[in-house]
């Protein structure tokens, strides 16, 4: 046994005080946070160009100039966007803090959470009589950058009630280098506008109309059996549906594919280098890889503990842990992500065996990589029916079991609990059984050299005693 | 057989069609230190790996140390033929590493490791990395990492190749050492005539089987060519009329004749002789090389197609 902890010591010694390794653990996340923070702090500190300049509207009634003149004042383009910069980050604090998603940040007339607009000088003019026969002037002057925009709404458009079979559309020709953004600020005031004139009409105050149009959100309960409330509201159904066992299947994905990795390269490089003969005259090829698999287990542990840890942190920081996160949940991580990780080095200790160098082990890993991308390609089916047909199967099929399972487990909706039992020993019993094959593969493996086996070789290898 | 370090009882080893290790009864007495010989891909290197329970005989039994070959490895010590190290890993650290897998917990291991470097001069390489060693040195340093535990038994295989004059000196040294404090050494090599100079019991194996089991004395009483060597002063041709002596030939490219005795005819008697008739610069009596043994045995054995396979593999060496 302390042979084998000696090589366990070893490997993990050898992979996690690698200046790689704990750039790759500790930097990828810690470089992902700082190219959002510069990314957001690069869109807010942008401001937009200012612009000045003429709106034309084709405008027989007058009512819409008039409409116009309020909506493209600067004073309210100016508060309105200051409204919606204050609402925005009202959502998304409630959405941190909740664990909520901001439903749609678009619902509301530019409602735009980006750049500070510069400067925003429009004048309204209306042209009145006929579109058709000033159409082409108008459109001219366009071109001759005399005018921003040229606006032609049909009567039909200003109708009360709206007419719900008609496309409700106006013509808006814009200048050529009109920046896009403006473009969107025209048409979002000039729909507002719109809405004012039909208000009008009907005799109401067009700005209680429009605060009337704002969708409140739910404040949704889930009523448990043993008598408590869960919240289930929409963001945190999305929190709950899929971006926690997304994580959870994630932490599992890279804990075993980073660790399997290295286990992987490890042992072609033992045999690359010939050492392999010095430790199996010390060690059996057994305990050489069950050192190997144990050793790099602990590797990915490490990197499964520092991810967890951090999400864990932010949660209790955010008073949210207890919401979704319980101390089963985190059982079955450890549960799940051995299970995962045997499977997945039970695979790569065999490959690594059994090549020379890692070209060769490209062309055996190839089946295994398209195997490991599964769990991902089954997220989604297995999120949104965490009972359905394809998320009960996966829980049976190695190694597709232990992501499945974990998806499964912290879904929303729970799973019949003779699973549990059935699945994990079932896993196990495979896990046991990959082991095996892959001890027989290793044995015969580390000292051949040459030509990697076919497929049929390998079959092959497993029948030698 | 109670004094023997290891005991092979009918060992077969197969790899798929090709028949690695035949019938093979070995003996190897303890305190030995016993040349195991033979050509490339005799079948010494699967034997060895067998004995160090590396892989598994498909018959016979294999005995090390008085038990299970498995149960024995922390107390031998191997230095297989394909060297092997951790590039990036630092030497002493490596030898740490291989002692602690051997089964030795000392707490002075640094210091016994730092005076062992020392010893086969190599007193600076302790913290640097493997990789920065020249091949020479990373040689010894393996050699070291198979002897580090004191091993009972010692597993050479093809410890001279690659080293220079003054290492191979050093390292023949140490192995005589080694043996004088009672370990068992087996020393595996193509190259006879480096094993005829340590040695005292040869192993001769071809094609998988043993052919020859014996001590060096024994061979050379076995394979006495009956052959007087002697080089005239004046370089004329010697009489064939001496007593005793069958046939009289000039050696290819030398001044020197080989005298052919009869079986009956005593070499003491023939030598006098030849040197009380002319002034002589040398006369010897011949003994054959190991390459010579092995080719007549192989003779012997199989007959003159596997000599003539033996002959061109040994003109390779």
């Amino acid at each position: 046994m302390s042979k084998v902890a000696a090589v366990a010591w070893r490997e993990f010694k050898q992979t996690v005080m690698r200046k790689i390794f704990l750039l790759a653990v500790l930097g990828i996340p810690v470089l992902v946070i700082a190219i959002g923070a510069v990314a957001g702090l690069m869109m807010t500190s942008h401001q937009e160009p200012p612009i000045v300049g003429t709106v034309a509207i084709v405008d027989p009634t007058g009512e819409l100039s008039v409409a116009a003149q309020i909506e493209f004042d600067q004073e309210k383009i100016r508060s309105d966007e200051e409204r919606q910069q204050r609402d925005l980050v009202e959502s998304a604090t409630e959405a941190i803090g909740t664990g909520s998603i901001p439903s749609s940040p678009m619902s509301t007339p530019g409602a735009m959470p980006k750049a500070a607009r510069g400067e925003v000088i429009i004048t309204i003019e209306r042209v009145e009589g006929d579109a058709d026969a000033s159409l082409m002037t108008l459109k001219q002057r366009v071109r001759d950058d005399d005018l921003l925009a040229v606006a032609v709404i049909a009567p039909e458009v200003l109708d009360t009630p709206p007419d719900r079979g008609s496309r409700q559309r106006f013509q808006l020709f814009v200048s050529e280098d009109l920046d896009s953004d403006h473009v969107s600020l025209i048409e979002q005031r000039l729909g507002a506008s719109v809405v004012r004139v039909r208000a009008q009409r009907t005799g109401q105050d067009p700005e209680e109309v429009l605060a009337m149009l704002k969708r409140p959100r739910a404040d949704t309960k889930r009523m448990l059996e043993d008598g408590q409330e869960m919240d289930a509201s929409a963001g945190t159904r999305k929190l709950a549906q899929i971006i926690i066992p997304m994580a959870f299947m994630m932490l599992i994905w890279i804990g075993t594919l980073t660790s399997g990795q290295h286990l992987l390269m490890t042992t072609i490089e033992e045999k690359s280098n010939r050492v392999m003969e010095v430790l199996l005259s010390a060690v059996s090829p057994l305990q050489l890889m069950t050192g190997k698999i144990l050793g790099h287990g602990g590797v990915g542990l490490l990197i499964v503990l520092i991810y967890s840890s951090a999400g864990i942190f932010a949660l209790i920081m955010m008073e949210r842990f207890t919401q979704f996160i319980n101390t089963m949940d985190l059982v079955y991580l450890g549960v799940f992500y051995f299970m995962a990780y045997f499977m997945i080095a039970s695979i790569m200790a065999a490959v690594g065996s059994a090549v020379s160098d890692i070209r060769e082990a490209n062309t055996l890993m190839t089946p295994v990589m398209l195997l490991l991308m599964i769990p991902w390609m089954l997220w989604m089916p297995i999120t949104q029916a965490p009972n359905g047909t394809v998320a009960t199967v996966c829980s049976f099929i190695p190694p597709m079991i232990p992501f499945a399972m974990i998806l499964r487990h912290v879904a929303e909706e729970p799973m019949p609990m003779w699973q549990y039992p059935v699945s994990i020993i079932w896993g196990y019993i495979c896990v046991l059984g990959m082991i095996w094959m892959a001890a027989k593969v290793f044995r015969i493996g580390v000292l051949m050299y040459g030509k990697p086996p076919s497929p049929l070789e390998l079959l092959k290898w497993l029948r030698y005693s | 057989m109670a004094d023997s370090s290891i005991t092979l009882r009918g060992v077969n080893k197969s790899f798929g069609s090709t028949h690695a290790v035949r019938k093979l009864d070995l003996d190897v007495p303890r305190g030995s230190l016993c040349g195991f010989l033979g050509p490339n891909g005799a079948g010494k290197t699967t034997t060895i790996r067998m004995i160090m329970s590396i892989i598994y005989p498909d018959s016979g039994s294999i005995e090390v140390l008085g038990g299970n070959a498995l149960k024995s490895k922390d107390r031998i010590g191997y230095l297989p033929e394909e060297r092997g190290l951790y590039r990036k890993m630092r030497v002493g650290e490596f030898l740490q590493y291989l002692t602690k897998l051997k089964g030795v917990r000392r707490r002075d291991l640094s210091t016994y490791i730092q005076q062992w470097l020392e010893r086969i001069d190599l007193p600076d390489v302790y913290r640097k990395k493997c990789e920065e060693l020249s091949k020479g040195m990373q040689q010894k340093v393996q050699f070291l990492a198979a002897i580090l535990h004191e091993p009972e038994l010692l597993i050479l295989d093809e410890p001279f190749s690659g080293l220079d004059p003054v290492n191979t000196r050093l390292l023949n040294q140490l192995i005589r050492e080694l043996q004088g404090q009672g370990t068992t050494i087996i020393f595996s090599t193509h190259v006879l005539h480096q094993a005829e100079l340590i040695c005292d019991r040869i192993f001769l194996i071809n094609k998988g089987a043993k052919i020859l089991d014996a001590t060096l004395q024994e061979i050379r009483q076995r394979f006495d060519p009956r052959t007087i060597v002697a080089e005239p002063v004046d370089g004329e041709v010697l009489s064939d009329r001496i007593a005793g002596v069958q046939a009289v030939r000039r050696l290819p490219h030398s001044a020197a004749f080989e005298l052919e005795l009869e079986r009956s005819a005593d070499p003491q008697v023939i030598m006098q002789h030849v040197l009380s008739q002319r002034p002589m610069r040398s006369v010897e009596l011949r003994r054959l090389s190991l390459d010579e043994v092995f080719i007549q045995v192989v003779q012997d054995d199989v007959g003159s197609g596997a000599a003539k396979l033996a002959r061109e593999e040994l003109s390779h060496v």
